[in-house]
């Protein structure tokens, strides 16, 4: 198991007024291989949880495991951040060289990898998110979707298993973050990385294996996307929109256009009023 | 995107970018250190003159270099009216009179005080940022690291140092372009931010520098996440992706730059030599210096008349 | 015609490495009552643009009218500024982060207090403008900013332009950043002020489906240069052109085009999901012979009428100043709720006296 989460709970604040109760009593297992959306509105808690599996947070009860190793288990803890690459949200504070290639060496460099592997890493890594070709350049006047294609590169180089999306997307214009998204998607093809997407964008969920929906806390849905986009209704309740394909075979439903059950990608769509036009 | 100001990298190829940034952080120390000792204006002659030859090898453009000072402008001015006003040695050209007394003196070893101390000034930041406009903040942290490494053995964490500083230097067009956006925020929401006297100035800048921090609290925050998830401080033993390797033509710029400036710091013992003397102020001067201080003396004396 | 750009052009950094064209004759008028979106990438000058448009860049070259203040190259005679920039509104990009005061209050005072207006005329616009971005101005008034949630911090940046109550307002990016719940509330709360607050609105959106719900013509940037100027509903006929600049065209013609391409053609002025949705409708009733009503057609991302949405959250969806609910709430946000429509009230006679 990639990941496993028993009964787990983070409170910030734990002993004054201000307490907010983050994550309650969630337990949650991702096997490796897969790509998982997680999503839920602004203070769902799925940052609280992001920051939870590579040890940023430490929970207040219960215990998250990361390919068996506890993140409570001080002497794992850098076992566990080279084996969960993370990649935050603001693509502007994650940067630490000023030049391309020194920053995505920053990891390894850390690790103490020898210079000639270094070297080969961050040309693979590079490549891997399309970016070689800016190796000498500086990321100052990058797009937001370049800057966090090579946030993720800068992470891919510390060879983890585990890739953690941590609304990354949320700055990024559309295409910024379509980019991202192929990157992410490539990497859980060809490399065989377990990729936990955090996003409040439901139609970034469309490809993922497994879609978790967080509310307040609690895992409210968690199923492939196409099972859960037929709990639009409840969706809305915990203020998340199905994607807009979704919404609109709903709504032509509604008034007697029946394009299909849950329509999730446009060819289908297409093909259905196709049929029916 | 503002204009480009204080000596931040200036991309072209050249002799000088393309030196060891050891080399040039040792080039402009030596450079800083000369500019303390010497004392003739002979001296000073000859070390502006290194200084603009250096500048025209590195091909960046008069304009951009001059343009450093303009920061440091007020700090000029107000050093040399200092010294002006407050050195009392030498001789007496202007005594200044509040109600019959004479309350201080404008001497001629005042005039020169104050010249040379805005000489060495502007020798110093033209300098400091031919450096940076000539080295990229990368290069200049890694070579201070370099340099630095003796004071490991007295446990100064080099290493994180030069980690702060290069974010540091990562940081600092985000934060300009950043103190930017807040000023034309806060200026469309009518505020003022350049009337009034200092205080009020202060407190007009309010709604620029409060976000400013907090912005900056918020970046250093989420920074230190990206710095633990990479691994930061996770092995003692850590390696480097880029190597020094030092180029024969490195060396002859050291020592070549090192036998100039030491040439010109012996020019006190020859032309700029200082001989006590009751004919010029009390000092007796040589070379270049006695044109200059008769100048000085005349401007001032026939201004007086 | 509250604006008129006549041959604008604009250099970043002349003279150095790193010059810039960011503008690049640039003419373009805008019409009272005109909601206009602003589409390009990044780098293309539309944020540059909009900056001129308040008088924070100065012209390099042309001239911009904007309502009775003329900007030109020279130095004088000298334009009353702040003038400008109380009838002309500019939220900027993550307006949120430009909040400083310790209250709300105190913050979004910080506009109109800078327009020399009295105490009483200042909290007056002050607690006009939260209840216009939806907020309980009682709740919120003595809170910190920086304790509001992120949807919310930005109502209050918003409510802080509008005390100004400009003739115009510019929206650089309002949603960016904000979950889908967050933007809907802002995307209403743009609308809301369109009819009661800012005639003219001005926005710029990376997402052309957020920006094909309300404007009524969309300029695009490219390069610098203006090359699209067009009625909303004309400007997707470029579609093959707009891709080809990689920017996105809506959703619904995406959908529209990919139709024409096998053969149905649904006809050309489909821009929203609701256009689809109606010539969908239309084709299915002349196909099967049906009688599915077209005005039923309707595309609600969102439900408001949830009972989980605070009244303040309501509000702010429908686009409505905050009304009392007789439903029970938690935590007596709403304590407030009486005094409230009476304030609303006032507002509303106020708005008709100055008409």
């Amino acid at each position: 198991m990639a990941i496993s989460l028993e009964n787990v709970s983070y409170s910030y604040n734990v002993n004054d007024a201000y307490r907010v109760d983050a994550l309650k009593n969630l337990s949650l297992h991702i096997e490796e291989g897969t790509f998982v959306a997680l999503v839920g509105h602004n203070g769902s808690g799925k940052s609280t949880l992001a920051k939870l599996l590579n040890g940023l947070l430490l929970p207040t009860c219960g215990d998250v495991k990361i390919f068996g190793n506890s993140t409570l288990d001080v002497d794992k803890i850098y076992e566990i951040r080279k084996s969960v690459g993370m990649v935050f949200q603001n693509p502007d504070n994650q940067m630490i060289a000023s030049i391309v290639e020194d920053d995505v060496a920053f990891g390894p460099e850390n690790l103490g990898i020898e210079r000639s592997e270094i070297e080969r890493r961050v040309e693979w890594a590079l490549s891997k998110v399309g970016m070689l070709e800016h190796r000498k350049s500086t990321p100052f006047k990058m797009s937001g979707g370049q800057k966090q294609r090579l946030a993720i590169a800068g992470v891919l180089a510390i060879l983890p298993k585990i890739l953690v999306l941590d609304e990354s997307t949320a700055m990024l214009d559309p295409k910024g973050r379509s980019e991202v998204l192929k990157v992410a998607h490539e990497l859980n093809k060809q490399e065989g990385i377990t990729v936990v997407h955090i996003t409040h964008f439901m139609e970034e969920a469309l490809n993922a294996d497994r879609l978790i929906v967080l509310d307040a806390g609690r895992i409210a849905f968690d199923d492939t996307p196409a099972e859960v986009f037929k709990h639009y209704d409840e969706l809305k309740a915990i203020k998340l929109a199905v994607p807009w394909e979704t919404q609109l075979a709903i709504s032509l439903k509604k008034v007697g256009i029946d394009v299909g059950d849950v329509v999730v990608k446009d060819e289908e769509l297409i093909d259905r009023l196709c049929q029916l036009l | 995107m503002r204009d480009i100001s204080f000596g931040q990298y200036y991309p072209v190829n050249s002799f000088i970018h393309n030196l060891d940034a050891r080399v040039k952080i040792l080039v402009t120390l030596l450079f800083m250190v000369s500019v303390f000792f010497i004392v003739s204006y002979t001296a000073f002659a000859f070390m502006f003159l290194l200084l603009t030859l250096t500048i025209a090898v590195s091909r960046v453009p008069f304009r951009i270099v001059a343009k450093t000072i303009e920061g440091i402008l007020f700090l000029l001015i107000f050093t040399a009216l200092i010294n002006i006003f407050f050195t009392s040695s030498g001789n007496v050209l202007v005594p200044i009179r509040m109600g019959g007394n004479v309350v201080l003196n404008i001497t001629d070893q005042g005039i020169n005080f104050a010249i040379k101390m805005a000489f060495r000034f502007t020798l110093l930041v033209l300098g400091s940022s031919l450096l940076t406009l000539t080295t990229t903040p990368t290069e200049l942290t890694d070579a201070l690291e370099f340099l630095l490494k003796p004071l490991k053995l007295i446990r100064i964490p080099v290493h994180d140092l030069a980690i702060i500083m290069s974010i540091a230097l990562r940081f600092i067009p985000g934060l300009v372009e950043e103190t930017d956006k807040i000023m034309m925020a806060q200026k469309a929401r009518g505020a003022s931010l350049d009337s009034g006297n200092l205080f009020k100035k202060i407190k007009a800048m309010l709604p620029v520098l409060i976000p400013l921090f907090v912005s900056a609290f918020r970046r250093a925050d989420e920074l230190a996440d990206a710095l633990d998830a990479r691994c930061y401080n996770a092995s003692s033993t850590r390696t480097k992706l880029k190597v020094f390797k030092i180029k024969p033509m490195d060396i002859f710029v050291f020592v070549g730059f090192a036998v100039v400036l030491t040439a010109i710091l012996l020019d006190k013992y020859f032309v700029g030599k200082y001989v006590p003397s009751p004919d010029l102020g009390g000092f007796e001067v040589q070379g270049l210096d006695v044109l200059i201080y008769n100048f000085i003396r005349s401007v001032v004396e026939h201004g007086k008349v | 015609m509250p604006v008129t750009v006549n041959k604008l052009s604009f250099t970043y950094s002349a003279k150095t490495p790193y010059e810039r064209k960011a503008l690049n004759n640039i003419n373009l008028q805008i019409n009272e009552g005109d909601f206009l979106g602003i589409i390009g990438h990044t780098g293309s000058g539309k944020s540059t643009f909009i900056q001129h448009l308040n008088g924070l860049i100065k012209p390099q070259e042309g001239e911009i009218q904007i309502f009775d203040v003329k900007l030109t190259p020279d130095k004088r005679p000298k334009v009353n500024l702040r003038a400008l920039r109380s009838q002309v509104g500019m939220v900027f990009q993550y307006p949120e982060y430009q909040l400083f005061a310790d209250t709300v209050e105190k913050d979004v005072a910080f506009g109109p207090k800078n327009l020399g207006l009295s105490a009483d005329e200042v909290s007056n616009r002050v607690r006009q403008a939260i209840e216009m971005v939806g907020l309980d101005y009682e709740a919120v008034k003595d809170r910190a900013p920086f304790e509001l949630s992120g949807g919310q911090k930005r109502r209050v940046a918003i409510a802080g332009i509008i005390a100004m109550r400009p003739k115009m307002l510019i929206l650089d990016e309002p949603t960016a950043g904000l979950d889908p719940f967050g933007k809907e509330q802002i995307l209403n709360l743009i609308k809301y002020l369109k009819t009661h607050c800012s005639p003219t609105i001005v926005v710029i959106s990376h997402d052309i489906d957020e920006i094909t719900r309300f404007a009524n013509r969309i300029v695009v940037f490219n390069d610098s240069r203006i090359v699209y100027d067009e009625p909303m509903q004309q400007l997707f006929k470029h579609s093959i052109q707009l891709q080809a600049m990689g920017l996105d065209i809506p959703r619904a013609v995406k959908i529209a085009n990919a139709l024409r391409d096998r053969g149905i053609d649904l006809g050309e002025d489909i821009v929203t999901a609701e256009d689809l949705m109606r010539a969908i409708a239309q084709r299915y009733n002349e196909k099967h012979s049906t009688q599915i009503d077209k005005e039923a057609c309707v595309f609600d991302m969102y439900d408001f009428t949830h009972k989980w949405l605070t009244s303040e959250e309501r509000a702010a969806l429908e686009g409505k100043p905050v009304e009392p609910v007789e439903e029970e709430q938690p935590s007596g946000k709403l304590k407030h709720g009486k005094r409230k429509t009476q304030h609303v009230k006032k507002i509303k006679k106020s708005k008709r006296g100055k008409e």
